[in-house]
């Protein structure tokens, strides 16, 4: 991960500077586009993004101050990232144990603009792994996408989601062994069909 | 995990790196995050504010004062019947205790009555409010600056509207009769006949209404200690605070007490 503006965006948010002069500063669309890039990664093409890109954002800026560049830029963001997100899914937990919503059509994704059949087919191959994702808890899933699907250490998965590493190994064989059954099921993910 | 379910993983995996967002996709993503996050949002934080002011307020208020609290809940419960169509005059006489607020006002002691019985002048003022009260303001002046040989109880008329008169007006027939003995009383006093007065007293601390019975009682501990009978007045204020009269009576009774003491 490019680490070059780590200076440039830890002048985004000095103590006590106000968020619309941090945002004035060129390189908060950089720290924007990365937090938008985790976000998407851990949460998946889904309606509530910019949200969810946002309140992380608003986290980030106030916290960029107390990153003491002890780790990457990157991990310290997926941090905020990760625990927005598990904040948000506690917040609409309880939401739906008072309220439901009503179930409406959704529209077809925007986010997978693709044209041809084989991407067609990693379309709705993505599709079907976002849905099984969606059936692990919510630990277990993102410490799968942040390890397995985004590539980080274990150590740096720990570090994200400040459990221990064993911790982190523990969900891994979990959420490996769930998403396996899951995909079991499915004739997408049969790797005798040839792609 | 088994090799077809690594394979499989292969497959997800994939699928996922095909799907990451696009350069175009980020920049909308970051553009509307950055328009959001430019519109002013209504901060409240005057709300929290607000509210630790006045918690802190509250507790130092009972800390410091931890009557004074009780005291304006009672004030406050008071007069909401009186906003809501209380008389301010007449037969709406109060049984509050609303002289107590006032500083010039205060209970004799033996320390003014002692050095010549017959100097303390008993001046209880505003018979209506005193006799709604049931209390007796005994305000004694100083033992030279009278020469009258017995202690005289000089009652002044009360204005004809008096706000907090009518802050607890009850219209039950306790309280009424309750009123009309208050009124005698306050008579008998504006008359300078204590001995009267100290009857009635003594009748309406017979009384079914405990209230009314703490109040006569602290009535005749007042009027009996600025006669000197200080005796009979600490043991009418010491059975005062024993029964925990509550509010204003007990802390007069109190005041009475610490007097005795002496």
């Amino acid at each position: 991960m490019d680490q070059s503006f780590v200076n440039t965006a830890l002048e985004l948010a000095a103590p006590g500077q106000p968020l619309e002069e941090s945002l004035a500063h060129e390189n908060a669309d950089e720290l924007l586009a990365l937090l938008y890039r985790q976000m998407r990664a851990l949460a998946g093409p889904r309606q509530d993004l910019d949200d969810l890109v946002q309140a992380a954002a608003e986290r980030a800026l106030k916290a960029l101050p107390r990153f003491e560049g002890r780790s990457a830029l990157a991990t310290f963001t997926y941090g905020i990232v990760y625990r927005t997100l598990i904040d948000q899914q506690r917040w609409y937990r309880r939401f739906q144990r008072r309220f439901t919503l009503e179930t409406r059509e959704e529209p077809a994704d925007a986010a997978f603009p693709r044209s041809s059949e084989t991407d067609l087919r990693e379309l709705e191959r993505a599709r079907r792994l976002y849905a099984a994702l969606d059936q692990l808890p919510n630990e277990k899933r993102l410490t799968l996408i942040l390890h397995d699907l985004e590539g980080l250490e274990v150590a740096a998965v720990a570090s994200i989601s400040g459990a221990n590493e064993l911790t982190v190994r523990s969900r891994l064989r979990d959420a490996h062994k769930k998403l396996a059954e899951i995909l079991r099921k499915d004739p997408l993910f049969d790797p005798e069909v040839p792609a | 995990m088994t090799e077809a379910d690594l394979a499989r993983l292969a497959l997800a995996k994939r699928a996922f790196e095909a799907t990451r967002p696009s350069e175009a996709e980020v920049a909308t993503g970051v553009r509307r995050a950055r328009l959001a996050l430019r519109r002013p949002k209504a901060r409240r934080t005057w709300i929290s504010k607000g509210l630790v002011f006045v918690v802190l307020a509250i507790g130092s208020l009972a800390y410091a004062k931890p009557h004074a609290l009780g005291e304006v809940v009672e004030r406050v419960l008071q007069l909401a019947p009186a906003s809501h169509g209380g008389h301010a005059n007449g037969p709406g006489v109060a049984l509050a205790l609303s002289d107590d607020e006032r500083p010039r006002t205060r209970v004799a002691t033996p320390n003014d009555t002692a050095p010549s019985r017959g100097a303390a002048t008993s001046d209880v003022t505003e018979p209506r409010e005193a006799a709604a009260t049931g209390e007796v303001r005994a305000t004694s002046e100083a033992p030279h600056a009278s020469a009258s040989a017995k202690p005289t109880v000089v009652a002044k008329k009360a204005p004809a509207a008096q706000p907090a008169a009518s802050a607890t007006a009850e219209s039950t027939p306790t309280t009424e009769r309750a009123l009309s003995e208050w009124g005698r009383i306050g008579q008998a006093l504006e008359r300078g006949d204590e001995q009267t007065a100290l009857a009635e007293l003594g009748t309406l601390s017979r009384s079914d209404d405990p209230r009314t019975r703490d109040k006569a009682d602290l009535g005749r501990a007042q009027l009996l200690l600025a006669h000197g009978n200080r005796e009979d007045a600490c043991a009418l204020a010491r059975s005062l605070t024993h029964r925990a009269a509550g509010g204003r009576i007990e802390r007069q009774a109190q005041a009475l007490l610490s007097s005795c003491g002496r």
